[in-house]
């Protein structure tokens, strides 16, 4: 009977409060959307990785070799050591309908370890990258080349010469590689052995023939008979060691002892493990990034709807308590009753739960793989949405907190004598109000508002904890913008002040420009980037090595002589300062340099020095840094159109090109945003509701009295903004470090994080929070404009 | 644009005319609060309205008080039909025209004394701290209604009606929560009140003792009037027995 008739109470009580109940509701589902999404992308992309990892073989050691002898293979085979062997070249390359020359990675090897992800599953050919492919709109079934030049070094004639092969591969389908799964500055290419040898061999026999034909006259003479099949190779020169090994640290320093000893004619260059492959590194960072996430935001929208809950169900009880009463009177146990209030915390949760995971674990997931196949090179085959089992205690977990709040949401009122509960004024005891003040000049609204702040300790530090939270995600979610911009602006227009930018491969590309008439210039400045291995004491890091001007008046970067200027960002993931030696080598020389100055740069990181280093011309990428009198699009259009452009962009250009980079960032500054909003919106309408259900009575008898809607509502209206100015005043302080470790969780590797927030972000925060303000308080207007006088003040309660 | 305004006819002031008001409830109208009742009040009577409960005595004083419209039947004050007002004009009409007192204060719990009757305060009219010292009151100003007495907060509750001078004094029950002893202290306040006679007070009870000190009795039943009696030689307060 008493269960049937509690049942009954429970619906009416729904229906009474359905609008409370519903914002429960939501901000559950907000909250637990964002858990369970970010548990099952989390889980997802772990799951994904590894498994490609596993399916590509992914080697745990790599050891760079300078020719890999019989001597090396016999010492792998006897010890009974996992391995294969490549060829690694680092080169400029260039493809057919690719206007510009860009850095590739050419990886030539059997497959067996680290082996590409070719789709479809083809072993031979030319393959180049999926996300370069979609990039550059390769055509991929048409023929298509892949072209570089690969200098060998001969004896001719007993002379040493260098022949430079213009090697020439048919691309022949796509790939992912994990190993370079960062593509953005590279393009990474595997080529099949005997695809490679095959064209090697051709190119090489050309070469020959031509030195032949070059010096046929003294070999006449000479009478030498020169055989060009002799110089064709039997198998591709590997320059690289593949080790797959559970025990690296053993193997590693088995492999450093048979290299430093005199078994061998070959030398080790180095060997690393897995966190020495950038892209591998930024995978695992990713994961482990993705389960931070779990933490960051979900935590603010579970402690706001905790502080959600609890208001509510307090109120619910608060508002019941003659009801309460009543059934304590009759003699119903504390517990039955006790059972009945906190079940609605924990079906409001259930509910709100069950929705959210579902919603969470479809939509979450789906929008961060965006951002991960924007950034990384990944293959879809391996990205199944895998839902952890773990997941229900997401749900039980969220049911039984709803639960266990509104057990301590009730408790305060179970524990009063039945006639605690039947008496009118248990909520409103004067002593709460403290003592008032004889100061005349408040108007009564902001008094009355004061109080009520007061005495409903746990509704305001929701209220402000609620607005917190909406600031500082807003502030983020503006403050991302304000980085990415200040970044960019950092290098674009600050470290660097140059009029256009542009990238040539034609020698007298320079000669052209300097006479011709459509460019106006004034001066410029030349340089030529390499992509360098950098190595510190510590670390090992790809980067670009910048060779400038002496003393450049286009740049920030004023160096001369041996100085070496070094990206602060790099600098600080190399481990190095001022005074320390980094040793950069690309293609066979490596060269050291001692830093001299450290610079804060955003993405023109790198080494920057002013003389020539050395390097094989044909690996760098050459540019020109122009000043002009005066600039237009034409200009630009202009220096495109000269034989030997790459490419060349005025300044905005540029912003525009490393903006759109970035944009994958888009997705979380707007998810941040409106979230940020709901967030608000759903917090101020609970507000409103409790406000408004709690004085109804209140406003009843101030429209008797004859008040205007908007004097009342006025009322209503200060209390909110006193809470939403103390919850905006606090969330302004949260925001900025909120923004910092959002960020250091996102990075990227393109842009180097100049943290900041502008001032015009904070004022658009606080507009956006009063405006929601506005919007719900227009609700409670009609809310008053509905409430009827009479019925209202006719019972006690 | 113009902004409304009350605007009553000074040659008016003082008469209330209630012309075959009906209020009705329910989907259908099917119930009858009020049944085309009519009545005249005017200024310097203290009015007693008796009547069984549910006879409707509430749904008039609301009606009256502009807390409620009427489903039929017209309302003239002062040559005003209220009945025809804006929701604007309607709360004008309560805050400058009508003081309310109820069976059960209604104060606001979270204002001072000083201060629930300064929410009723009109320029021109009287100082809260007079209002609170005619009702005896004067040194509670910075106490909270949950500290007074059931009296004492009725006190304030008068003081709040009549702190704008109303020409319309409406009093729904107010000695239904109280002892006699402070009963009848309430309606000394309510007649004293009334002393320059340029105020329509009603009063609506169940108790036919209160009636026999009344100017005029006017007795409703089922939504009528029945009988509306004026007494020449009211009792003295202290001849009754609440
Ligand atoms: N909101 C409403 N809905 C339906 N019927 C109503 C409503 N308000 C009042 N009534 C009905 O109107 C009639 C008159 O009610 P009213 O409150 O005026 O009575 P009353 O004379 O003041 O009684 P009491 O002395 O008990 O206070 C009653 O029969 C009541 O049932
Ligand atoms: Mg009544």
């Amino acid at each position: 009977m008493i269960n049937k008739i509690f049942s009954k109470l429970t619906v009416r009580n729904i229906k009474s409060n359905i609008k409370q109940f519903l914002s429960v509701i939501v901000i559950v589902l907000l909250s637990t959307m964002l858990l369970s999404g970010f548990i099952t992308n989390s889980f997802t992309l772990k799951k994904s990785i590894n498994n490609y990892f596993d399916k590509t073989n992914l080697a745990d050691i790599w050891a760079y070799v300078d020719g890999v002898t019989d001597d090396d293979r016999s010492f792998f085979e006897n010890n009974e050591i996992e391995y294969g062997e490549r060829l690694y070249l680092e080169t400029s390359a260039n493809i057919t309908s690719v206007k510009n020359t860009n850095n590739a990675k050419v990886f030539v090897s059997d497959g067996k370890i680290s082996n590409p992800y070719v789709t479809p599953n083809r072993k031979k050919g030319c393959f180049i990258d999926q996300n370069v492919v979609k990039n550059y709109k390769i055509p991929i079934n048409s023929t298509e080349y892949f072209k570089f030049n690969y200098i060998v070094e001969q004896e001719f004639m007993g002379v040493p010469i260098e022949l430079n092969l213009n090697l020439s591969f048919e691309i022949n389908g796509k790939m992912c590689f994990d190993e370079c799964a960062d593509t953005y500055s590279t393009w990474p290419v595997f080529i099949d052995e005997e695809t490679f040898l095959t064209e090697f061999n051709y190119r090489l026999s050309l070469a020959i023939e031509e030195q032949k034909q070059k010096y046929a006259s003294i070999l006449e003479t000479m009478g030498i008979e020169i055989n060009t099949g002799d110089y064709l190779l039997e198998s591709v020169p590997h320059n690289q060691i593949l080790v797959k090994t559970d025990d690296i640290e053993k193997v590693t320093e088995k492999i450093e002892n048979y290299y430093a000893s005199d078994q061998t004619s070959s030398n080790l260059i180095y060997v690393h493990d897995r966190n020495y492959v950038e892209s591998v590194v930024l995978l695992n960072s990713e994961i482990d990034q993705s389960e931070k996430m779990i933490y960051v935001f979900p935590v603010i929208f579970l402690v706001v709807s905790v502080l959600v809950i609890l208001t509510t169900i307090n109120h619910l009880v608060l508002q019941e308590k003659t009801k309460i009463g009543t059934l304590k009177s009759i003699g119903i146990p504390d517990r039955k009753i006790l059972r009945h209030y906190s079940m609605y915390g924990a079906w409001l949760c259930s509910i709100g739960s069950i929705i959210g995971i579902l919603l969470g674990v479809l939509i979450i997931p789906n929008i961060m793989f965006v951002k991960y196949n924007l950034v990384y090179s990944l293959p879809a085959d391996y990205i199944h949405l895998s839902i952890p089992w773990y997941i229900i205690f997401v749900f039980i977990g969220v049911a039984l907190l709803g639960y266990i709040v509104s057990l301590f949401a009730c408790y305060n009122i179970l524990h009063k004598k039945p006639i605690e509960c039947l008496r009118q004024d248990i909520n409103i005891n004067a002593k709460n109000f403290g003592k008032a003040k004889k100061s005349k000049k408040l108007p009564l609204g902001i008094k009355m508002a004061f109080r009520n702040i007061r005495i409903k300790p746990i509704r305001t530090i929701m209220a402000t904890i609620g607005i917190m939270g909406c600031v500082a995600l807003l502030l983020c979610g503006f403050g991302i913008q304000d980085t990415i911009i200040n970044s960019i602006y950092t290098d674009l227009g600050g470290n660097f002040k140059y009029d256009i930018t542009t990238t040539y491969t034609s020698e007298d590309f320079e000669q052209e420009i300097i006479e011709n008439e459509n460019v106006d210039l004034a001066f410029y400045e030349k340089y030529s980037k390499f992509y360098v291995e950098a190595r510190s004491d510590k670390k090992l890091k790809n980067l670009n090595l910048y060779e400038i001007a002496e003393n450049s008046r286009l740049t920030e970067i004023k160096i001369g002589g041996e100085e070496v200027c070094i990206s602060k960002s790099v600098a600080n993931e190399l481990g190095v300062k001022v005074g320390d030696k980094v040793t950069v080598s690309l293609g066979g020389t490596n060269v050291e340099l001692i830093i001299t100055t450290i610079k804060q740069t955003s993405f023109m990181n790198g080494i920057y020095v002013c003389r020539d280093l050395g390097f094989n011309n044909l690996l760098g990428t050459y540019g020109m840094w122009l000043k002009c009198n005066s600039v237009s699009d034409d200009t630009v259009d202009y220096i495109n159109s000269v034989n030997g452009t790459n490419d060349a962009y005025t300044l905005q250009g540029m912003t525009d090109l490393v903006m759109s980079k970035v944009s994958s960032i888009d997705i979380m500054t707007n998810t941040l945003k409106t979230f940020a909003i709901l967030l608000a919106i759903v917090v101020l309408m609970n507000l409103i509701f409790l406000i408004m259900k709690e004085r109804v009575k209140e406003i009843a008898t101030l429209k008797v009295l004859g008040q205007g809607i908007w004097n009342i509502g006025a009322s209503v209206f200060y209390e909110i903004l006193i809470m939403t100015l103390l919850g905006t005043f606090v969330g302004m302080f949260l925001g900025f470090p909120l923004l910092i470790w959002v960020l250091s969780i996102n990075k990227v590797e393109i842009l180097n994080f100049i943290y900041h927030i502008n001032p015009l972000s904070f004022v658009l925060s606080v507009i956006i929070i009063l405006a929601t303000i506005g919007f719900v308080s227009l609700f409670s207007l009609l809310k008053i404009k509905k409430i009827n006088m009479i019925e209202s003040l006719k019972s006690v309660e | 644009m113009k902004k409304e305004q009350l605007i009553f006819d000074e040659r008016y002031v003082g008469t209330l005319t209630a012309t075959g008001i009906s209020k009705f409830y329910g989907e259908n109208n099917e119930v009858k609060a009020l049944d085309g009742l009519s009545l005249q009040l005017f200024t310097g009577q203290f009015v007693v309205i008796l009547g069984a409960s549910g006879s409707g005595k509430s749904t008039l004083l609301n009606l009256i008080g502009g807390m409620d419209t009427v489903s039929e039947g017209s309302i003239n004050i002062a040559g005003v039909d209220i009945t025809k007002l804006s929701e604007k004009m309607y709360a004008q009409y309560r805050r400058e025209v009508v003081g309310f007192i109820f069976q059960f204060y209604n104060l606001m719990p979270n204002l001072t004394v000083l201060e629930n009757v300064e929410l009723s305060e009109l320029p021109g009219g009287m100082k809260a701290e007079d209002a609170l010292k005619a009702v005896g009151l004067e040194n509670k100003h910075n106490s909270f209604p949950s500290e007074l007495s059931g009296g004492e907060q009725q006190r304030v509750s008068i003081a709040r009606a009549i702190v704008k001078n109303p020409t319309v004094l409406l009093c729904d029950e107010p000695t239904g929560a109280l002892d006699s002893k402070t009963g009848k202290k309430i309606i000394k306040l309510l007649m004293d009140v009334n002393k320059n006679k340029d105020k329509i007070v009603v009063v609506v009870t169940h108790n036919a003792a209160i009636a026999e000190i009344a100017d005029r009795v006017i007795k409703i039943s089922d939504g009528k009037v029945i009988s509306d009696v004026l007494q020449t030689r009211p009792k003295k307060l202290e001849e009754i027995d609440l």
